[in-house]
């Protein structure tokens, strides 16, 4: 595993006329690690992957790739695979000669073309059929096969699940995993956010162009808080609520939502003593935090 | 500075359409033996020469008052069908194998895949240089299988032939700079199209009228397709000079700047 950032971005920007799309973001993405971009459509995800990409010029800033700046990004290249967002594949070809096509602009064999095709559920008779007869699901899993057929060391997928089925979106996240425990770097947009929690450690969040927030998945869920919902066996009076120290909003004589920062060890004694019936997350921690951002801008009472 | 794989990419996706291109260039200038090798049809021709109007022997570079086998033929080189086949393929194929790309955003596949960027402008430019190749050399193969299977006693001797497919080879090489050019420009293969017919056609118009139009001649070097006149070859009065010199810098410019763009341009 290497301590070298797989992707680096300083004071990234992109402007369009007077129309900022992407403002100074500094993003760093580590090696061997799942990494979650998300923001709502037209934030700038797709810009800022085209800048990785060498796709589109900065207005300001650098990009690097495994520590190499973007000149070097020819060299690079090939150890990168990559899913775009809204891409027309070539109907005149069918599915295996698309694949061969952009293999044959790098050095090898396709190593893990038959196990990619299998888990993605794509027959040896789907791949000889012309990409005109394919639906949108199987052009998509023909992308992810296009991206990841050469082993690359960073695949950069913009809404790679888009499409797809969700047996076959379960098995993406299977492949993405095996990726990264053999030491390669995702970075995945989506506007999808329990599918990132779900997979990634490390997540970014932009907004409007900005990158509002970048850490851990883990690191990010302590910092936030939490909100429990809390039935009790009996109707709970405000008083004895508030005698508990806990900091709770009721909602009705028999539940309430309370919120928690920090370490729920804290709390968890307290609660116990609480005729307590049933205990429910109407919302994880990061959508909470991540609809409070789209909704107000704010940062909804990070820690 | 060529993609291999581009390459054989666009010549499949072409290998009907350029055969069948080809055998109507050999079939077209077949066919205008064929009319002065008859002597029913010879006549014909020769009589709507004689009452053909000043300004369009004008427009066809003829010269003389009498009807010439060697004019004849060589007009066919010239003629509107067969330069609309051969502008339409630059046209065409720049339209589909770069802007389309672009439209359709296959060109983040590619472009993460082609270094230098430029091997994909490069290699269409080239596919487009061997169509035309192919495309005079179907017409000058149709102009002398005719004349051997007809015997035509004043047909084009072979070195004026060659003379003309270069000639032609160099103008629409000019073409197909600009029009590969005029393809980096736009992210919709429509417009691209449209802007690259247009541009054409125009020219075409202009050089119609700068022949026709006495007062419009002095203005007849700067006509684009003033340089492309198989007749004026067989007349004697071509400036292969000037000629070579106007379309070598016509295509070295075109084509430098479609590469620096498309090297530069945000995809």
């Amino acid at each position: 595993m290497s301590s070298v950032a797989a992707i680096q971005c300083r004071r990234l920007s992109k402007k369009y006329g007077s129309f900022t799309a992407v403002k100074q973001i500094n993003l760093q993405v580590p090696s061997a690690s799942i990494f979650g971009y998300l923001g709502a459509n037209g934030a700038g995800k797709t810009t800022t992957i085209r800048m990785i990409l060498n796709l589109q010029k900065p207005t300001e800033g650098t990009v690097s790739l495994f520590g190499r700046p973007q000149e070097a990004f020819g060299a690079i290249a090939p150890r990168i695979g990559v899913v775009p967002g809204e891409v027309r594949l070539y109907e005149d070809m069918t599915g295996l000669e698309t694949l061969d096509y952009f293999q044959s602009f790098l050095e090898g064999p396709p190593l893990l073309r038959a196990r990619l095709a299998e888990a993605l559920k794509m027959s040896s008779s789907d791949l000889t059929k012309k990409v005109r007869a394919y639906s949108q699901g199987m052009k998509q899993k023909l992308l992810l096969i296009q991206a990841m057929q050469h082993d690359p060391d960073l695949l950069i997928l913009d809404e790679p699940s888009e499409r797809l089925d969700p047996l076959i979106q379960m098995r993406l996240y299977e492949l993405l995993a095996d990726f990264k425990s053999r030491g390669k770097t995702v970075f995945f947009s989506s506007h999808n956010l329990p599918e990132v929690e779900r997979i990634c450690d490390h997540i970014g969040i932009i907004k409007d162009g900005e990158l509002i927030v970048q850490d851990e998945i883990e690191t990010l869920k302590k910092k936030l808080p939490r909100t429990i919902r809390v039935t009790f066996r009996r109707e709970m009076p405000a008083g004895e609520l508030e005698k508990s120290g806990l900091n709770f909003t009721v909602l009705s004589p028999r539940q309430a939502d309370l919120h928690i920062r920090g370490s729920f060890e804290e709390v968890w004694p307290r609660l116990c003593k609480m005729p307590l019936s049933n205990m429910d997350m109407p919302e994880s921690p990061l959508e909470s935090f991540f609809m409070d951002y789209y909704r107000n801008g704010t940062q909804g009472g990070m820690a | 500075m060529i993609s291999h794989q581009q390459f054989k990419r666009i010549f499949k996706s072409q290998r009907y359409v350029l055969p069948l291109l080809m055998l109507l260039a050999f079939a077209w200038q077949m066919l205008y033996v064929v009319i002065l090798s008859s002597s029913a049809m010879r006549k014909l021709a020769e009589a709507y020469f004689a009452i053909m109007p000043p300004a369009f022997k004008k427009f066809m570079s003829i010269m003389g008052s009498g009807f010439s086998g060697e004019q004849f033929l060589a007009f066919g080189y010239t003629h509107p069908s067969m330069l609309f086949i051969l502008s339409f393929v630059p046209v065409a194929i720049a339209g589909r194998f770069i802007t389309a790309e672009m439209e359709g955003r296959s060109i983040e596949l590619l472009a993460i895949r082609l270094f230098p960027r430029s091997r994909l402008v490069m290699t269409t430019w080239l596919y487009t240089f061997v169509a035309h190749a192919l495309l005079f050399s179907a017409m000058m193969g149709g102009t002398l299988a005719g004349q051997a299977a007809t015997a035509l006693s004043d047909g084009l001797p072979a070195a004026l032939i060659v003379k003309i497919i270069l000639s032609g080879l160099l103008f629409f090489t000019a073409i197909n700079s600009m029009i590969t050019f005029a393809a980096t420009l736009f992210d919709n293969r429509g417009k691209a199209m449209a802007w690259g017919i247009g541009f054409l056609l125009i020219a075409f118009i202009f050089d119609a009228l700068v022949k026709v139009w006495e007062q419009a001649a002095f203005l007849k070097n700067y006509s684009l397709f003033h340089w492309y006149q198989p007749v004026d070859i067989v007349n004697g009065k071509y400036d292969y000079g000037v000629a070579i010199a106007v379309l070598a810098l016509l295509t070295l410019f075109f084509l430098g700047a479609a590469v620096v763009h498309f090297s530069r341009r945000d995809m």
